[in-house]
Order: structure tokens, then C-alpha cells, then sequence
């Protein structure tokens, strides 16, 4: 320019090295880069987007991007790529063939094609028009010192190349893109949008719906002309999940969910899930589906063909990607399974009865899945103003609820699947599962072998040692639990203790009500009043009295007419109400000990199946009838405990002692705690645990005419020399 | 006039003021409830020095701190002794003690050491109905009018003064009885309240309670419309000594007495029927709503004379079992016997505890007998 040119109006210069900076700026990496690229592909109501790379393991490869979408008219090129800072966007916050909130920021797009690679070249037409444009931009023309106007690029006119869409050609790539980095970023990408690894029912929902208003985004790499999908890594991951867990809602509110692992023996199939007792079927939630891929890290054993470092790698993931996510028509909805997201309360959703079981750790990290939802009027879930989640509406809460009750059912399947396998062990491929290497025998074999001394032992004593180790793992993992258990003993003994104490107070102001009630239905409220305290007050003694008795810890012979006649007559009150006739029947002689024992397990053990056989009777919906029929065979006291409930399923018969095996239903999401407790799969396995301790056995055998299910416990009668060391 | 009482416990009193409404209901009773001063000293002065007539105290008093923020360092057993011993030392009145304890095992520690400063001892836990409130409501009045009369009585001429306790005419006292009640006298008013109060109010024997009186009568009282025309009649017989009004009882010399003159037709009472027992004093009375008792399973003889102490139910001594435990008892006292059914099932054995031990082959043949065969329906 001349130094003595002077104009009057000027104008604002801007200099070409702007672009460059502004790319950098703006853009910053790579994959943002190519992100965002695609998130206009979004932007323009494409349903299909295929990235590629082309040798591109060093810098100077080449990345095509190309979409369906509504592509654009020389107008909208001149007014929109060409021009820095368009304001296209915001006036436009939704697209316009399937109204997409818009997933691109403003005006990046260029700045992301420069960032990437020196060279551009975009085609693009659209659906009405007659030909194709071909634009084609170098980068490196945009250097410094020079008027950015000045520097021009060739728009071409040339035969479609198809219906609509957009295709970039970005070339000289900046950057090296290696298998690693792809994935990365198609990871990256795959964050937005509803990943492919859809389940057929997810794409079986969606084919049947008309407006197929999707996207998906596919990478390739081509290298040496060898053309290769990028599949998402994590989908190679889910593979080797422990165990699946899926589940849906049909279109009449009715759920379902089916957990399957095969490490774990597990296929269980088609198990419903209830709304409410009386309302089955959700009433607001329809046609949702959910896939949950779920980990144990720091196992390796429990999988088959996963090694201690896949794991690893696997829980490094899941600190950033795991967690429970929700797609809405194909979309991603945020916050739901974020890193801090715990919208199906799987985090917070620890009490007390669940806590002693770290066996089957159950938190978002635990979890890769997805909840798909297909609500195309928009008519059941609605996002928030803010776009930051959904309206926590009805069918919101029902989908909660669905879900999280589907993945809490499934974790007590779980839970019998992991004691099994920690039972059976890797050691040895046993056939006779059942017979547990005592102690005993274990250190037998290992006393022997120091003994002896030689070869065989030796190996026979280090196999010893190995089952040992494993036999002392399980015992501290149900030491833990029994902890909890004991705890909460001590605890009741504390409270009814101090219930018995307030009796006579309570009992003092109902007499004195009674004495001055002259009204006929006033005292017949009090004495309904007087009567359901009493029976209160004998649930309450019963363990009293138990509890005080238990407090020197020496075993003594039980003799089994008293235990059963003090159990009765407890809970006779608490029968009576829920409408089941109890009663005892004794055979044999009069004198039925048993070897000496602890009598407070005795009210473990009766209690126990007292809470199952009422369950039982609830389920069956008959006018209960209990009984409990003591006699002796032999050396033998035998304990009859039957009901006619709904009785025990063929199938699970030998599944119902193991530990953590249970038919109730996880307690619901707000359920009181006391529910919660119920049901915590231990009540059979600690009766069973009791009973072999002192040499017996409990076993379901075919029950007499009227009833339905009869264990039968069978303990060695006391002899007579223990008998007589205990005075009896 | 009303009678009041002193309630030692540590709880506070809201805690307890619902079992002493429930006491309080039927009138006559007044409970004040304190906390225990803390130490002994003031513990004693306090009871010596405010007008009850009676005090109550709960065993355990180291639960909950005492008047003074400071817990007890005594139990209500040791206030107890200790204020008999003051009463002996006529340091103060003499009042009745009742023991409130919430625990069965203290309560049986004290029925083995027979060293009890009580007059009274009370569960917690068998307060449960408005009977039980109102039975121990009449207890407590009768105590404290009790040992005021006692604490009055003319002592110079003891025959006389037993006469006085008893309310009764001195010849139809038996004999042994009568003799001994003459060398309680001049004891301090609580050895004679203890002596009346266990030997003959709480022991069948002289005097029987309305159960045994209804089961020597052959009656079912809770099937008998006629039973309270019946005790009516009998009211001429009923205890009028001294706890009168808590304890009902009768005396059975005279109910013997009345059967043969009025009602027996030649027929002593024990070895009769009970059928015919009620047969004849349906006859003889007027009064159709009585029934006769039933017997108690595996009992083949209805001519009662006892209560199954397990069953709690009318028996024939020959179809019961002798209780364990009464090597001591007077001779005016009746036996307790246990029926076959209840020894051999264990029936309310905490009442019973064991049979005598001569009669432990017996009961191991009667197992023997009666053990049950198992049939699978």
C-alpha cells in the first residue's frame, strides 16, 4: 500500500493468519475437530455418517467424512461456510426435517476441517437441486500478512453424486491417526449417540416405527487398501461381561427382565417385574428397553477367557464410561450415567442387609449399559428446559423403578451364581460338587505329609494348602455377614429389654381407662386395646427371655417339647392375625433331648421357618394352617415344620439352602427397611449351617395330607451320659 | 380413708406413671412416686420421717441416676432389710414392703434364700389386664390396713389377739395353728403379717381360695350362672381377719361343717362325686346354674379335692402327682399335687418346677404309658 494513499472510509482489514489461529483456538484438538464435523453432520438431519481414514498412521493422511444429511445450496455455502461468524444457529436452534436440538457449536465447522488437515474439499447437494458443488479450500494459501479477502477458493459445479448430503475431503492431515486414536475418538463420538451395539429387540422396536429418525456414525481405516470398521472396543469388552442383564416394557406396561451369564451357570429367563402388588403393569411406562453389560473387577477367576490385565483395564474404563445411559429416540439424554450420575440410586442404595455382601459389588462402575427409550410423539418423557435430563414425571419414576428393581432381582441371582463358584472353586474339576473338604481332613493331609515327608504327600499336602486358603477365604466372606447378623442380635436384645420395661406403665393406663369406661363400646375398644398390646408385649418376651437365657454361651440338651411349646405360644398372637392356625403335635416319649446346643438357635431356626412358611401362605392366598410335630425315631429327634403354602418349586428344591438364594422380591425403592431385610437369601443357609453343626440334617420331604411343604430336621437325641453331666 | 404408699424406682416417673394410674384406678390407694435419695442415709431418713402407710420398691434401683444426679448404690432388697431392722430396733413404724421387679430369675433368687423383707412381690409382667391391677390394688389396701391394725393390736393376751387377727372364734382354730399364731405375737408386726400372709392366706389349708372352694364343691365357676348366689350364701364362712380385703378366702372347716348339716344328705364330702356334689346342692339350694367340673384328661376320678397346679383345674389327689418342695409345710397346709397330664407335658412347670421325688418313677412310668405312636396321615 501506498504510504501516501489516504482514503476517508476504511474499513476493517482482516488477516488470513486469523484462520489459522481461530482454529486453533476454537477447535484445539483433533478430536473435538473431527467431532464436531460430525455433530454438524447431526446438525443437518443426517441419519448416516461414515468417517474414514485413509493412510493416515502418519501425518499427511487423508479423512473423509460423509453424510446424508439435507446437504447445501450454493446460497447456503456462500452464506454459511464462507462466512466467519454466521449467526445460522442461534437463529435456528432445531433442525429442520426432524427438529434435532442442534448438537454443533456456531460457525466451528471450518475452523474444525482447518484444524485437521491443510487441504479441503467439500461436495455437497441437496435434495431439489440439479447438480452438485465442489469447493475446494487450501489452508495454506491463509497466511499472515495477508487481507483474507484477497485470497479466493474454486466452487465448482458437477454431477450429483447423490440424493442429498454432504462429503469433506480433508487431506495432508495434520496429525497421525493410528488405530488407537480412531477408536478413541469414535469412542468420543459414540458418547452423543446411541451406540450400535443396540440389542435386536432395540432395533426390532425401532424398524417397526415409521419416522426413522437415527443416527449413526460408522469409522473405517484404510490402510495399504485394506479397508477396516473401527468397531467400538467397548463392545469387545461387553463380550466378556460377567453376566447380562436385560429387560423390557411392552406396550401394555408389562416388564420383564432375563439375567444370563454363562461363567455363572445363569439363564434366567422372562422374570416379571410388578408395579405394585395389585397393579402389575405400569401404567405410564410403555415400550422401554435396557441392556446392562455387569463387571466384577479383581476377579479374573469368575470369567472364562479374561485375563487379570483385560480386567484392569476394563475398571480403567469404567471410570470415565461405565454407569447406566439413557437414550431417547436414538439420543443421548444427560446427565443419566455420567461419571457422578446415579439416577437408578445404585450408589446410594446400600443398607444394611446388602452391605456384608461384597461379593457382588453393585455400583454404576459395575455397569456398562444403556436404557433405550422410544417415545417419538414425545408424549411420555419430556426434557427439562435446561436440556439436563427429563422431567421426573410418572413415567420417569416408573422407568426408574423398572429398571432399578429389574438389576436388584438380578443381583440376588447373582449373588447364589458367585457363592457357587467360589464354592466349587477352580481347583480341580470335582464331579461330586457337594462334599466340602472339611477342615479337618485338610489339615489331616497336610500333618501327614510333615510326618511323612514324602513326594506324594508333599503334593497331596499342597493341594491341602490351596483348599485351605480358599475354605478361609469363603468362611471370612460369611464371618463378614454373620458379623452383620450378630450385630443386629445384640441390638434386639437391647430394645426388647428395654420394651418389657415399659409394659406395666402401658398396661396401668389401660386398666385405669377400663375402670372408668361406663360406655359398652369404649370398653371393648380398650379391651382390644389390652389385647393386641399382650400380644405385642409376647412377640417381644419370647426373645427376651430367650436372649437372657443365652447369655452364658455353655450348650445344654434341648428338650425340644418345651422350645416348640415357648415358640408357639409367642407367636400365636402374630399367626392369629394374619389369619393361620398354628399347632404342635408331639410323638414318642415325653423326655426328647438333643444334643447339647445353644436354645437361642432354636429360635433362629424355628423363627426362620416360621417367616417362610408365612410367606408361603401369603403367596397361596389359603387360610393358613402351620404345624410343628416333634417326635423320635431311633437316636434321633426328628422336627416336622409344614405348611400349606404355595409350596417349594421342583426346580429349585435343591437350590433353596444355599446362601443368598431367595424368591422375594427386592424390597421396592422406597420400601421400609424392615422389608428390605426380608428375604436376604441367609435364612435357610444359617438354619441348614446350625443344624449340620451338630451333627443333623434338614430336608424337604413329601408332607402329610392338607399340607403343602414339610422340612424335616433331624438332630441326634442326648445320651445318657450327657444327660446325666447335665443333671437331667 | 385413703392409704398412701411410697414408690421407690429409678425410672422417672412419667415412665411409670401408667402403672400407677392403672393401680390407683379403683380408689383407696394413693402412690407417690420418688426416685431413691442417692444414699443411704438420706434414704432412711426420708422414709422415716414422711407418713406412709407402705412403700414400694423396685429391685433394681442402679439404672437410672437418683434424686441427687447420683445413681443408688443399693438395691430395693437392701432398703428393704434395712428398714426392717430399724422397724425391729422401733426406730420406726412398721408398714408394709412390696417388691416390684421386672425380672422372673431375681424373683426366684429370692424364693430360695426365705429371707424375704417383702410382703409382696409383683412381676412387672403380670400386670397386664385390668383383674391383675385391680387384684394388686386390694393387696396393697389390705397390707397397709393390715398392719395398722396389727401395729394397734392388743398384744398382752395372745390367744385373744389371734382371735382378734383371724376375726374368727378362737375354738374352731385348729389347733397346730392356732398354737403357733400364739408365739408370733409379740414379734415384730411384720414377722406376724409375713407369717399370715404365706402360711395361711397363700397356702390352701385352713383357708381356701374361691378355686378350690368351687373344686371341693364340684363346680365349673365359669359355667355356673349360680356361682356368685352361691359364694353369697357361703358368706358367713368367708375370711374376715386381718388382709381380708385382699385375699378371698374361706374357711374349710365351716364349709365342711355347713355340707354336712345342710347339704351332704349323710354324704361326706370328699369321696363324693362331683355330680352328684352339684346334683345335691342344686336340690338343696334352689339353684339351677351350677355345673359340675369336668376332669382333666387322662384323671379317672371326679371326686376333687385339689387343684392341678399345671392345669390349674379341679383333681383327685390320686390322679395327680405331689409337687416337689413341701417338706416344710405346715400341717394345716393342703398338698399340691400335679395332674398326670400336665407332669407328663410339662404344663406351666414354672409354677410347679418338679414332682417329689418319690414320685419321679411314677412319672417316668406314666411317660412310659402314654408315649404316642406316629401315624402319617
Amino acid at each position: 500500500m501506498d504510504n501516501n494513499q489516504f482514503d476517508e472510509n476504511v474499513a476493517f482489514r482482516v488477516d488470513a493468519g486469523l484462520i489459522d489461529r481461530l482454529g486453533r483456538e476454537l477447535v484445539g484438538r483433533a478430536e473435538t475437530a473431527v467431532s464436531e464435523l460430525i455433530k454438524n453432520a447431526y446438525d443437518a438431519d443426517a441419519r448416516e455418517v461414515s468417517v474414514t481414514f485413509i493412510d493416515s498412521d502418519m501425518t499427511g493422511g487423508t479423512l473423509f467424512i460423509e453424510d446424508d444429511g439435507c446437504g447445501m445450496t450454493y446460497k447456503q455455502l456462500i452464506d454459511g461456510f464462507m462466512t466467519i461468524s454466521s449467526t445460522d444457529k442461534v437463529h435456528n436452534p432445531k433442525s429442520e426435517k426432524y427438529k434435532r436440538q442442534r448438537a454443533g457449536r456456531k460457525g466451528i465447522g471450518r475452523f474444525a476441517t482447518q484444524r485437521l488437515g491443510e487441504h479441503l474439499t467439500i461436495i455437497t447437494q441437496t435434495n431439489d437441486s440439479g447438480n452438485a458443488f465442489e469447493l475446494e479450500i487450501d489452508w495454506k494459501k491463509y497466511q499472515i500478512d495477508q487481507d483474507i479477502t484477497t485470497i479466493t477458493n474454486s466452487v465448482r459445479k458437477i454431477a450429483k453424486q447423490k440424493d442429498e448430503g454432504t462429503l469433506l475431503k480433508i487431506s495432508n492431515l495434520r496429525d497421525p491417526w493410528t488405530v488407537k486414536s480412531i477408536e478413541r475418538i469414535y469412542r468420543y463420538v459414540s458418547d452423543l449417540f446411541q451406540p450400535d451395539y443396540l440389542s435386536d429387540e432395540g432395533s426390532i422396536l425401532q424398524l417397526a416405527n415409521q419416522k426413522d429418525n437415527t443416527f449413526q456414525v460408522r469409522f473405517y481405516r484404510n490402510a495399504d487398501g485394506i479397508r477396516t470398521v473401527i468397531a467400538d472396543p467397548q463392545k469387545m469388552i461387553f463380550d466378556k461381561a460377567l453376566a447380562v442383564i436385560e429387560g423390557s416394557v411392552d406396550s401394555d406396561g408389562k416388564g420383564a427382565f432375563s439375567v444370563s451369564s454363562k461363567n455363572l451357570s445363569i439363564e434366567d429367563f422372562d422374570n416379571p417385574i410388578e408395579y405394585k402388588k395389585n397393579e402389575p403393569n405400569y401404567p405410564s411406562l410403555k415400550r422401554i428397553h435396557f441392556k446392562a453389560y455387569y463387571f466384577i473387577y479383581e476377579r479374573e477367576e469368575y470369567y472364562a477367557g479374561v485375563s487379570k490385565l483385560e480386567l484392569r483395564n476394563i475398571r480403567t474404563l469404567s471410570e470415565e464410561s461405565s454407569g447406566i445411559r439413557l437414550y431417547r429416540n436414538g439420543f443421548r439424554v444427560l446427565p443419566y450415567g455420567e461419571p457422578n450420575d446415579d439416577w437408578l440410586g445404585l450408589d446410594i442404595k446400600i443398607y444394611s442387609g446388602e452391605k456384608g455382601s461384597t461379593n457382588i459389588p453393585y455400583r454404576n462402575r459395575n455397569f456398562f449399559g444403556f436404557v433405550e427409550v422410544l417415545d417419538i410423539k414425545g408424549k411420555f418423557f419430556e426434557e427439562t428446559a435446561s436440556r439436563e435430563g427429563l422431567l421426573s414425571n410418572d413415567a420417569f419414576r416408573e422407568l426408574q423403578h423398572f429398571v432399578s428393581e429389574s438389576l436388584f432381582s438380578a443381583r440376588l441371582r447373582l449373588r447364589e451364581g458367585v457363592t457357587e463358584i467360589r464354592k466349587a472353586g477352580k481347583a480341580k474339576e470335582s464331579s461330586n460338587k457337594q462334599e466340602r473338604t472339611t477342615v479337618e481332613e485338610l489339615l489331616n493331609r497336610i500333618e501327614t505329609f510333615v510326618n511323612s515327608g514324602t513326594l506324594e504327600r508333599k503334593e497331596e499336602a499342597q493341594n491341602a494348602v490351596r483348599e485351605l486358603r480358599e475354605e478361609v477365604r469363603l468362611l471370612i466372606d460369611e464371618l463378614g455377614m454373620i458379623r452383620v447378623l450378630a450385630a443386629l442380635g445384640l441390638t434386639i436384645a437391647e430394645f426388647t429389654h428395654e420394651v418389657t420395661q415399659y409394659t406395666p406403665s402401658i398396661n396401668g393406663y389401660i386398666a385405669a381407662l377400663q375402670s372408668l369406661q361406663q360406655n359398652a363400646e369404649g370398653i371393648g375398644l380398650l379391651e382390644e386395646l389390652r389385647r393386641g398390646f399382650n400380644n405385642f408385649i409376647a412377640y417381644t418376651a419370647y426373645f427376651n427371655t430367650t436372649i437372657s437365657q443365652n447369655v452364658s454361651r455353655e450348650l445344654q440338651p434341648i428338650r425340644i417339647t418345651d422350645i416348640v411349646n415357648r415358640f408357639v405360644s409367642a407367636i400365636k398372637g402374630d399367626a392369629n392375625k394374619m389369619g393361620i392356625e398354628i399347632k404342635s403335635e408331639f410323638y414318642g416319649g415325653y423326655d426328647l433331648f438333643t444334643v447339647p446346643m445353644h436354645p437361642s438357635e432354636w429360635t433362629s431356626i424355628l423363627y426362620n421357618l416360621y417367616t417362610n412358611s408365612k410367606k408361603a401362605i401369603q403367596r397361596a392366598n389359603s387360610k393358613g394352617i402351620i404345624a410343628i410335630i416333634a417326635g423320635e425315631e431311633g437316636d434321633k429327634i426328628y422336627i416336622e415344620f409344614t405348611d400349606n403354602g404355595d409350596g417349594v418349586a421342583e426346580e429349585i428344591k435343591d437350590r433353596i439352602f444355599n446362601a443368598f438364594f431367595t424368591t422375594s422380591l427386592p424390597a421396592g425403592f422406597d420400601a421400609p427397611s424392615d422389608e428390605r431385610l426380608v428375604g436376604t437369601g441367609l435364612g435357610l443357609k444359617i438354619v441348614k449351617d446350625i443344624i449340620e453343626t451338630y451333627g443333623g440334617k434338614i430336608f424337604l420331604i413329601p408332607p402329610e395330607t392338607e399340607f403343602v411343604t414339610c422340612f424335616r430336621i433331624e438332630i441326634p437325641k442326648a445320651s445318657s451320659k450327657q444327660l446325666m453331666e447335665y443333671g437331667i | 380413708m385413703e392409704y398412701r404408699y411410697l414408690y421407690i424406682d429409678d425410672w422417672d416417673k412419667k415412665d411409670i406413671a401408667g402403672t400407677i394410674s392403672g393401680i390407683e384406678a379403683g380408689g383407696g390407694i394413693k402412690i407417690e412416686h420418688s426416685k431413691p435419695a442417692g444414699d443411704w442415709e438420706r434414704e432412711y431418713d426420708r422414709i422415716a420421717q414422711l407418713s406412709f402407710q407402705g412403700v414400694i420398691l423396685d429391685l433394681r434401683l442402679q439404672e437410672k441416676a437418683g434424686l441427687d444426679g447420683n445413681y443408688a448404690k443399693y438395691s430395693g432388697a437392701i432398703i428393704a432389710h434395712a428398714i426392717r431392722e430399724m422397724a425391729k430396733e422401733k426406730t420406726i413404724n412398721e408398714f408394709p414392703l412390696v417388691l416390684f421387679s421386672g425380672n422372673y430369675n431375681l424373683q426366684q433368687f429370692f424364693d430360695k434364700t426365705g429371707e424375704d423383707a417383702f410382703d409382696l412381690r409383683i412381676l412387672k409382667e403380670e400386670l397386664n389386664n385390668n383383674s391383675a391391677f385391680e387384684t394388686l390394688r386390694l393387696k396393697l389396701l389390705a397390707l397397709a390396713r393390715g398392719y395398722d391394725w396389727i401395729n394397734h393390736l392388743n398384744r398382752e393376751n395372745p390367744s385373744r389377739a389371734v382371735e382378734q387377727l383371724m376375726g374368727f372364734g378362737y375354738e374352731a382354730l385348729e389347733e397346730r395353728f392356732r398354737q403357733r399364731m400364739e408365739t408370733y405375737i409379740n414379734k415384730p408386726t411384720h414377722d406376724i403379717a409375713a407369717f399370715i400372709v404365706r402360711n395361711l392366706l397363700e397356702k390352701e389349708g385352713l383357708l381356701i381360695s374361691e378355686q378350690l372352694l368351687a373344686a371341693r364343691l364340684g363346680i365349673e365357676i365359669n359355667a355356673s350362672n349360680d356361682w356368685p348366689k352361691l359364694k353369697l350364701i357361703l358368706n358367713d364362712f368367708s375370711y374376715k381377719g386381718v388382709f381380708m380385703e385382699g385375699w378371698s378366702r374361706w374357711w374349710m372347716y365351716n364349709i365342711e361343717h355347713w355340707w354336712d348339716e345342710a347339704i351332704g344328705e349323710g354324704l361326706r364330702l370328699q369321696p363324693t362325686s362331683a355330680s352328684k356334689r352339684v346334683d345335691l346342692l342344686k336340690g338343696k339350694l334352689g339353684l339351677d346354674g351350677l355345673v359340675p367340673a369336668n376332669k382333666i384328661e387322662k384323671a379317672r376320678s371326679d371326686q376333687f379335692w385339689i387343684i392341678c397346679q399345671g392345669l390349674k383345674r379341679p383333681l383327685d389327689p390320686i390322679d395327680g402327682l405331689f409337687v416337689s418342695g413341701q417338706e416344710n409345710a405346715f400341717p394345716w397346709q393342703s398338698k399340691q399335687y400335679v395332674s398326670h397330664e400336665a407332669a407328663i407335658n410339662r404344663i406351666s412347670i414354672e409354677d410347679w418346677k418338679d414332682v417329689a421325688a418319690s414320685e419321679k418313677d411314677k412319672l417316668d412310668q406314666l411317660k412310659t404309658f402314654y408315649s404316642r405312636e406316629r401315624i402319617r396321615r
